[in-house]
């Protein structure tokens, strides 16, 4: 009943599902497969696709907020650091005692740097419900007053751009320093275990790549159960009117904030996710260079259809690794050249192709 | 008044402490727009200068004056995008716009249309009413919101008004600007105000389409009030209403379209002679 009302004529969602749930179905059984077998997939393979998901969740929400409401922030890779460092502090927590100083329970790093005792920030990350709260809790609160400021002061446009780049930046050079108890340059590694499951165990990076495929087929639903409520009609109107939305008697700032700190969630759920299969979060997450390729991402896919982004975040990482293991010094070239060659003869994006395409042959037929 | 001044105001008390309450619009003068002795200007630029205006109940109100007599400037008070340096505006009896936001003045029921045609233009014709339908409006309960029968039934009744009945499934960035111009007066009436503010509805309009629009605002005069603020002398003429003449930011002249067109004063104003 929801899912058919979400998903009424949405037909590249559909077969954006029903690909990603065959994926994850099949990957699990060919990583089964014995590794002689030409259809053995390995576990390298899968933690690379997993990372592909977080990304893809990551380029969504950044769709959410630039393709239905016109914000283009180019400081989303802020909100996905944070909820990386949430995951990371959970995950370093867990160590205990088999990091290389052995401390009970001090992290490497503040044994380093002669701490006599736990910063308060720190406290309850060994418990992982309240680490997964953070995940969530800290780059919405974060997007909520960063928002509320941005929206009731009705910065919009170029401007906004460039504050979101400014708050990415700041939190770069912040998280660079020593002092701010988050591991500095080194940011946080050396994780041992989740859950109590051991990192680096096939079974355990499969069961982060399934997490990733629920957690994006999750929030494809929940963007798009906005994105068909009158909320999401009132988000696409503040995106192409502002001022007639305004005057029909709709608080555009509400709007605004509420449907911003739902995307900074899903930020920080992707990079919760992150964390564990790459094995390292440090402060150049927060690059501002990676919030603007976020954004180069979505505008391959295609915007304001959630499963382009999907297409392009996947599309462009798989080529990055595929470059950078063949031709590394022409990845940057390669990706300068998608973007151009996709503005000038796609606008749309590849998802706006395909849909031209399922127009076409539905007017032949 | 200084800021610091006015804090320590011993007449009034401050607003936080005013219990809200929401202020039925009283009528009972008759009278549902006050505009007294108000002024603005932009870098010194007077573009409203103590003006006085009123509307009645019901009443269809056209307001004609040459470029940059202040017309907008009137209906961006009045809407609350433009606050005046000094003066009243009161919306009947009791609510002080002045003290209110956009969306709070679009709430208790003043509904403007632009000068220039402003759809939501990736919106269906019939998505683009239901936007704007009377209704809450905060986050969630937008976000929840349905359309029940009552509320199909209303936007099918307001595009047969609107003459757009058969096009409500089309896209409205693809309607004629004459089209734009009544789903816009349309959205407006979704909004059930009892004030319309009305900006050129005729301009770029073929004759035919006039002659609808002005079908149109007639007929909603009565039950809301209408203020309509125009260019085109045949359209006011067939109106048919009180015309107000502004001129350098307040009022010139007042009375029905033949007395003020044979004013000398409007004369010498719109030819300069």
């Amino acid at each position: 009943m929801f899912l058919s009302r979400i998903l009424a004529g949405d037909r590249g969602g559909m077969t954006f599902l029903t690909v990603l749930l065959g994926v994850l179905i099949t990957v699990p059984i060919l990583n089964g497969l014995p590794e002689s077998s030409p259809w053995h997939v390995s576990t390298y393979t899968i933690t690379l696709l997993g990372k592909y998901l977080t990304y893809a969740l990551l380029a969504m929400a950044v769709d959410l907020v630039w393709g239905y409401l016109g914000i283009l922030s180019l400081g989303h890779g802020a909100f996905f650091a944070l909820g990386g460092y949430a995951m990371g502090m959970y995950l370093m927590r867990q160590i205990g005692e088999r990091g290389v100083y052995g401390h009970p329970e001090l992290p490497d790093f503040m044994v380093f740097l002669n701490w006599q005792e736990l910063p308060w920030f720190w406290y309850g990350f060994d418990q992982f419900w309240f680490a997964a709260l953070m995940v969530m809790l800290v780059p919405g609160l974060l997007a909520f007053v960063f928002g509320w400021f941005a929206f009731r002061s009705r910065v919009t446009g170029v401007y906004l751009s460039i504050i979101t780049q400014a708050l990415t930046y700041a939190l770069m050079l912040a998280f660079f320093r020593n002092e701010m108890g988050f591991g500095g340059n080194n940011g946080l590694t050396d994780f041992k275990d989740i859950l109590g499951f051991n990192l680096q165990a096939d079974s355990t990076r499969l069961g982060l790549f399934v997490a990733s495929g629920v957690a994006l087929i999750l929030g494809y639903l929940a963007c798009r159960a906005i994105v068909v409520s009158r909320l999401g009609r009132v988000a696409v109107a503040v995106r192409d009117t502002e001022d007639r939305v305004r005057f029909i008697g709709y608080k555009v700032e509400h709007v605004k904030v509420a449907i911003f700190t739902f995307s900074a969630v899903l930020a920080g759920i992707a990079g919760a996710l992150y964390v564990p299969q790459v094995g390292i979060i440090n402060p150049g997450e927060f690059a501002p260079l990676n919030s603007i390729e976020i954004v180069i991402w979505v505008a391959l896919g295609g915007r304001a259809t959630l499963y382009g982004a999907v297409i392009g975040a996947v599309g462009v990482n798989y080529a990055k690794t595929w470059f950078t293991a063949a031709m590394p010094d022409a990845w940057l070239f390669a990706l300068g050249a998608l973007f151009v060659l996709v503005t000038l003869f796609l606008p749309r994006g590849v998802a706006g192709l395909l849909r031209r395409r399922a127009r076409a042959q539905e007017a032949a037929t | 008044m200084n800021p610091l001044q006015n804090m320590v105001r011993r007449d009034q008390v401050y607003d936080f402490l005013i219990p809200k309450v929401v202020e039925d619009l009283d009528l009972s003068h008759g009278t549902v727009l006050y505009m007294e002795d108000v002024s603005v200007s932009f870098d010194g630029f007077q573009a409203i200068d103590r003006l006085n205006f009123y509307v009645d109940a019901g009443e269809l109100r056209c307001v004609i004056g040459p470029n940059g007599a202040g017309k907008t400037t009137m209906m961006d008070i009045i809407t609350g995008k433009t606050r005046p340096d000094s003066g009243q505006v009161w919306f009947g009896q009791r609510i002080n716009l002045l003290k209110m936001s956009e969306p709070e003045i679009a709430e208790a029921g003043i509904g403007r249309k632009f000068q220039k045609p402003t759809v939501f233009e990736h919106h269906s014709v019939a998505e683009n009413l239901e936007l704007a339908m009377a209704g809450p409006k905060g986050v969630w309960r937008t976000f929840t919101a349905r359309l029940g029968d009552p509320q199909r039934e209303r936007i099918a009744d307001v595009l047969e008004i609107i003459g757009l009945k058969d096009a409500g499934g089309r896209r409205a960035g693809a309607l004629s600007h004459g089209q734009k111009q009544w789903l816009e007066i349309g959205m407006l009436l979704m909004q059930n105000p009892l004030l319309l503010l009305v900006d050129e509805p005729a301009a770029g309009m073929t004759h035919q389409e006039m002659d609808r629009t002005v079908e149109l605002l007639t007929s909603l005069a009565g039950e809301h009030s209408v203020v309509v603020v125009e260019h085109d002398m045949d359209f006011v003429r067939a109106l048919d209403s009180r015309v107000t003449v502004l001129h350098q930011g307040s009022v010139l002249a007042e009375g029905n379209m033949d007395s003020v067109q044979n004013d000398p004063r409007v004369v010498e104003v719109y030819l300069g002679t």
